[in-house]
């Protein structure tokens, strides 16, 4: 018995270290999914419960990493947007004129005083984002903001590849379009 | 290549999945084609911001969190986006009690307030509902009109939701958008409680004119819907 509760909490503390090691990463893609801090710590602690309650499964996983991204979303998709979120169409904004929202996007030498319009700039891109349909939203999050591959997202996901390029294209699409109107 | 072969292979070109001879056959195609190349030359910018979205640092009492038992926060009343949008802090006072007996009136008592957006930027509007007594399981109803939404939920023009009042102010922040300009509109806010309501007007208008330049929605009193 109490080689059996020492190999738990060994099993635990393996899970717990493997955990915290990539709980940074997914505090962030769970604030880029829900949009609020509130929400972002409650996924973590469900995806806390789901993954803590079973240390023993962990020898398993070829790559914790992606079972827990793909858990987070799951749980978001499960847990928050059937509650939350309803399905997204796509708003045109009429534009004023032919200012082109790219040309004062980013700038890596960008100094102080480009903060603010950078933080204004940041916005706009936000909101776009926030008129795109739910999934090609998603997807931009995961592959354009987060950073993951189309073939890590593949497994994330659940959709096979084709899809996945399709989706992004015409959200890619849809972005350079609704921010290409926006006038700033 | 052509335009079209052009704009199919521009987001293995952004996410560099070209081969040599089809980056080559792309790159050419850009040199000969000007608005190709603007296009390109967008899409890129636009995927390097996006790279650089901010997002806040995990509170580090997280991880020491993770060890106690589930507590879901009223999600409903966060409606809370992004850290780095505006803020637009205009607070209504709700007086919920206009009688002595109860925390408010039994008619169809009207608050009117309004408030000031910007077009196509999300904005935290922030009202404080001020009750007398504390009211659990008080219902929420949130009307939005055409030409306004709520942040993320775009098709959402109905939200209604159950929350407990407390005593004094209570903030219910909405990140709303008006994605119309020349409004003349209202969202309105019902609150029902123990067989009573109280119902509150949120007036929007927009100025055509001041967009692009601010497109700063003008906060006036005495709107009549």
């Amino acid at each position: 018995m109490a080689n059996i509760l020492s190999w738990r909490r060994k099993s635990r503390s393996s899970a717990d270290d493997i955990l915290n090691s990539h709980l940074p990463d997914l505090y962030r893609m769970a604030f880029r999914l829900s949009g609020n801090q509130a929400d972002s710590e409650d996924l973590i602690q469900e995806l806390a419960a789901k993954f803590l309650s079973k240390p023993n499964q962990l020898d398993k996983l070829d790559s914790p990493q992606t079972w827990l991204k793909r858990s987070l979303y799951n749980l978001f998709v499960d847990g928050y947007r059937r509650t939350k979120l309803q399905p997204v169409t796509f708003s045109t904004i009429t534009s004023a004129d032919d200012t082109d929202f790219t040309d004062q996007l980013v700038d890596s030498a960008a100094g102080p005083a480009d903060q603010a319009q950078n933080e204004q700039l940041q916005q706009q891109l936000q909101t776009a984002l926030e008129s795109l349909p739910v999934n090609q939203r998603d997807l931009v999050i995961l592959h354009d903001v987060e950073g993951m591959s189309l073939t890590e997202l593949e497994n994330i996901l659940q959709e096979p590849l084709g899809t996945l390029k399709s989706r992004l294209h015409r959200a890619r699409k849809s972005l350079r379009f609704f921010l290409v109107d926006a006038t700033f | 290549m052509n335009c079209d072969i052009c704009d199919n292979q521009l987001d293995n070109w952004l996410d560099g999945e070209l081969s040599a001879v089809q980056l080559k056959a792309f790159e050419d195609h850009l040199d000969s084609c000007a608005r190709c190349q603007a296009e390109a030359k967008r899409a890129q910018r636009i995927i390097a911001a996006l790279s650089q979205l901010s997002a806040p640092k995990m509170p580090e009492a997280l991880p020491i969190l993770l060890g106690a038992p589930i507590k879901k926060r009223s999600g409903a009343l966060q409606f809370g986006i992004a850290a780095s949008l505006l803020c637009l802090a205009i607070t209504g006072a709700l007086f919920l009690d206009r009688s002595s007996n109860a925390p408010f009136s039994d008619d169809d008592g009207v608050k009117q307030q309004w408030v000031s957006l910007t077009f196509a930027e999300a904005k935290d509007v922030t009202f404080a509902l001020s009750s007398l007594s504390t009211m659990n399981d008080a219902v929420l109803t949130l009307e939005l009109p055409d030409g306004v939404q709520l942040a993320g939920y775009p098709d959402q023009r109905e939200l209604r939701w159950t929350a407990s009042l407390q005593k004094g102010d209570n903030r219910l922040t909405l990140p709303l958008i008006a994605n119309k300009d020349n409004l003349n509109t209202e969202l309105v806010l019902r609150i029902e409680h123990s067989g009573k309501h109280q119902i509150m007007r949120i007036g929007i208008q927009a100025d055509t004119h001041s967009y692009p330049a601010g497109a700063t929605l003008r906060a006036t009193r005495g709107f009549t819907a």
